[in-house]
Formats: structure tokens, C-alpha cells, sequence
């Protein structure tokens, strides 16, 4: 009887080692480090995300942040960005009309809170928070030193807002 | 047999019994035309059939978005936050171009204790530049002279150090000396406005400060990060002996 009982007890755990050793082979996921941040006013906070992908929100990403060399980039530029107002006034006075900004690279793609609301239109809006690094590489003539490249690699925080659109079946 | 069956009977109903939570007994018909419509019960029915209806639109709804498929379009897309790596920073508040400010263009993320007192880096941190001085001696005959004090932290030792003299780089404080008829009349004390971070907080919204010579006048100024995440005060004595000697000393650097 006890050595039944033994086996029993040296199955169970064998078989609890081989689903946690199971689990740890999995592809890694990320935890986000826990930061209360409350949904923006008139949008619920959607606990099961479901992020756009990866290479569609990084071509609409490149894009906002290339809008840099309209010189108009103040709809890219969030109302919570800090100091707003002084990086467009400290970028129409200092930024040469020629410099131009390029992504070059983007990696590190990481959705990190989504929000939602029933927008104007009626259709869903959802908001994804994303963190991404990206290099940029900005080309322009110094009219004293001559032909500048500046290269940058910055974490970005970029809020991606899309519209669910009905499709008709 | 028939005792035996009868038996079976009675103990499955006996087990059967604790088990049903629901027992139907008789079939009976209600008809809703026998109610009458001014009654509870006939109000009860109606809310019943209501939430029936409610039910059936909810579920029927939830079938038909089962099937249903959306486009995403991505409408806007906006930036929040940087936070910067290496290199220049294309959305730096103060400066969109140029603003690598070390070496290796990277963001030192220092604990406020350690960047006061030091740490493992083996600097003294702030603290190193409490007490330090500097002196200026501008000649009574030559043009008004100006000079710059820096103050630096080294980012791996975290030691502070300080230093005058005629560079602009990475300066924050000036000291303009006037002349009248060659000889120095005023000493003029301002932040430095290439350094917007600095802001002179004592006295209160002056921008520079007229230092007599003889005098001692004590400044405070606040540094504050783009992104208002440090604010370092730092609090300065100046002292004008006669017309030409100007020290500089610090007495206070400390991150709030």
C-alpha cells in the first residue's frame, strides 16, 4: 500500500516537473512593469489587447515621425508631450528649411496599453500605447561646418489610434 | 420481482431526490388572456418578456458580431514621449539638433542619492562642488571682460566639478564686468540663456543681478531636465572685493 502511495506521489510529481519545465520553453513573454496609468478621459482600458501589427504600425510610426521635415508635425506631437509648445517654437527658429530626418531602423516594438471608445463616426477607435526604438539619421548643411549627419537611437512612446471599420459581409 | 423493482423504485427516487434542484410536478397551462392585464402578475409576465426579448436582440447580436469582420485604419498617430538613448534627439524640447550633450550621446540614469553624496563610481557627487570658489580678475583698463562658471558631473564617477574661465560650453552662470572710464563699475550676474535649463529662482523672476563692488549677495538657481525629472538647486555666494576681484563660491548643490 505505501509503496502504491509512493508511486502515485513520484508520478504526480513528474508529471508537475514536465508541465512547469514545459511552460519555462515557451516563447518569453513580456511583462510590462506594472504603472498606473489611468485611461484617457472618455476611453476604457482593454485588458486583452490585441496590438496592431507590427509592420503596419511601424510604417504609420516612420511616417508620423518623418513628417518632422514638413515642419508641420504639431498633430504628430501629443497635447501630454512635455514642453510642446517650446520644441515647436525651438524647432521653427534653430532647424535649417533643408534638414531632412530619416528612420533608418525601428526594433523593440512593444505594445504597452490600449485604450477604446466609439468614435464620432460610430465606429470603434482604439488607442495602442507603444514603446519602440528607433535610429534616426538627420542630413542637413551647417552653412559654418559644412554637411552635417546626425544619428540618434531614442525610445519613442507613440499612442497609434485606429478606426474599426465595418466590413460589409 | 415486483418487490424487488418496487425496492429499486424507492431508492432511486431516494437518491435521485437530494440531487434535482428543480421538480416539475403536473403540467398545468397558464394562459396570459386569463390574466388580467391590471394585475402584478400580468406585469411580472410583461417585464419577463421584455428581458426575454432583450436576451434574444443581445444574443442575436452577439452571433451576427461573431461573424463580422472590421478594416483597422490606422487614423492617427501621435508621439507621447522620448526617451532618449544615444545620439541627437530629434524632438528635444530645447534643441532638435545638436543636443548630444556626452561623448557617446547616452542618458546617464543616476539615483538621486548617489548624484548628492556619490556612489559607486567613486565620486563625491554634488557635495564635491559645495565649497568650491571661483575667482575672476578682470584688469580695470582692459574692455569689459566676461566669465563664465561651469559646473560639470562626470557621469561615471559622479564627481562634480567646477570651473571658470572664458569658455561657453556648458556654462551657466556669467559675470559681465562694466566699465565706466576703464575702471569696473558693476558686476552683472546672469544665467546663462544658451543653458536655458538654469533659471535664477533667488531673488525671485530676475533674469541678472547687479552686484556692487564690496558686496555679497547670495543667488539660488534651479536646473531642470527637459522632462522636469531632476531639478538640481544650486545656491551661490558672490563677493566683490573692490573694483576688480569677484569670487564665486558655492554653498549649496543639492537634487530635490
Amino acid at each position: 500500500m505505501i509503496a502504491r502511495s509512493s508511486l502515485f506521489i513520484l508520478v504526480a510529481l513528474t508529471v508537475a516537473i514536465i508541465a512547469s519545465t514545459a511552460d519555462a520553453q515557451k516563447v518569453r513573454i513580456f511583462k510590462k512593469i506594472a504603472a498606473p496609468e489611468t485611461p484617457p478621459t472618455g476611453t476604457e482600458l482593454i485588458e486583452e489587447m490585441l496590438p496592431p501589427d507590427p509592420g503596419v504600425a511601424g510604417r504609420a510610426i516612420t511616417d508620423a515621425l518623418e513628417n518632422w521635415n514638413s515642419g508641420d508635425f504639431s498633430g504628430n506631437i501629443s497635447e501630454d508631450f512635455q514642453d510642446k509648445s517650446r520644441l515647436l517654437d525651438n524647432f521653427a527658429n534653430d532647424v535649417p528649411l533643408d534638414a531632412e530626418l530619416r528612420v533608418t531602423a525601428m526594433r523593440n516594438y512593444r505594445p504597452m496599453q490600449q485604450f477604446g471608445r466609439v468614435g464620432d463616426s460610430g465606429n470603434v477607435e482604439i488607442t495602442t500605447r507603444i514603446q519602440v526604438t528607433a535610429e534616426t539619421e538627420i542630413q542637413f548643411n551647417d552653412p559654418q561646418r559644412g554637411f552635417r549627419r546626425l544619428l540618434g537611437t531614442n525610445d519613442f512612446v507613440v499612442d497609434v489610434t485606429e478606426e474599426l471599420v465595418p466590413i460589409p459581409n | 420481482m415486483r418487490r424487488a423493482l418496487g425496492i429499486f423504485a424507492i431508492a432511486a427516487l431516494a437518491y435521485a431526490a437530494p440531487v434535482a434542484a428543480d421538480i416539475t410536478i403536473g403540467r398545468d397551462i397558464l394562459r396570459s388572456g386569463d390574466v388580467s392585464p391590471s394585475s402584478k402578475l400580468f406585469e411580472l409576465l410583461l417585464k419577463s418578456e421584455d428581458a426575454r426579448n432583450q436576451l434574444q436582440i443581445q444574443n442575436e447580436k452577439r452571433a451576427a458580431l461573431k461573424n463580422k469582420r472590421f478594416k483597422r485604419v490606422v487614423k492617427k498617430v501621435q508621439v507621447k514621449d522620448v526617451i532618449k538613448r544615444a545620439g541627437n534627439n530629434p524632438l528635444n524640447q530645447q534643441q532638435p539638433l545638436n543636443n548630444t550633450t556626452l561623448a557617446n550621446g547616452e542618458t546617464v540614469l543616476v539615483a538621486a542619492d548617489d548624484l548628492n553624496q556619490g556612489g559607486a563610481g567613486g565620486g563625491a557627487g554634488l557635495a564635491a562642488c559645495i565649497g568650491q570658489q571661483v575667482f575672476a580678475a578682470p584688469s580695470p583698463t582692459a574692455p569689459p571682460e566676461i566669465v563664465f562658471v561651469n559646473v560639470r558631473v562626470d557621469p561615471a564617477t559622479l564627481d562634480c566639478s567646477v570651473a571658470g574661465g572664458q569658455s561657453a560650453d556648458g556654462d551657466f552662470l556669467i559675470f559681465q564686468f562694466g566699465t565706466n572710464g576703464g575702471v569696473v563699475d558693476a558686476i552683472l550676474v546672469f544665467a546663462d540663456v544658451l543653458q536655458p535649463d538654469w533659471i535664477l529662482i533667488s531673488p525671485p523672476n530676475r533674469f541678472l543681478q547687479f552686484v556692487a563692488p564690496n558686496t555679497t549677495l547670495t543667488l539660488t538657481f534651479e536646473n531642470r531636465s527637459a522632462d522636469n525629472s531632476v531639478t538640481i538647486r544650486t545656491t551661490v555666494l558672490v563677493q566683490t572685493g573692490g573694483l576688480t576681484t569677484t569670487s564665486i563660491t558655492i554653498l549649496n548643490m543639492e537634487v530635490l
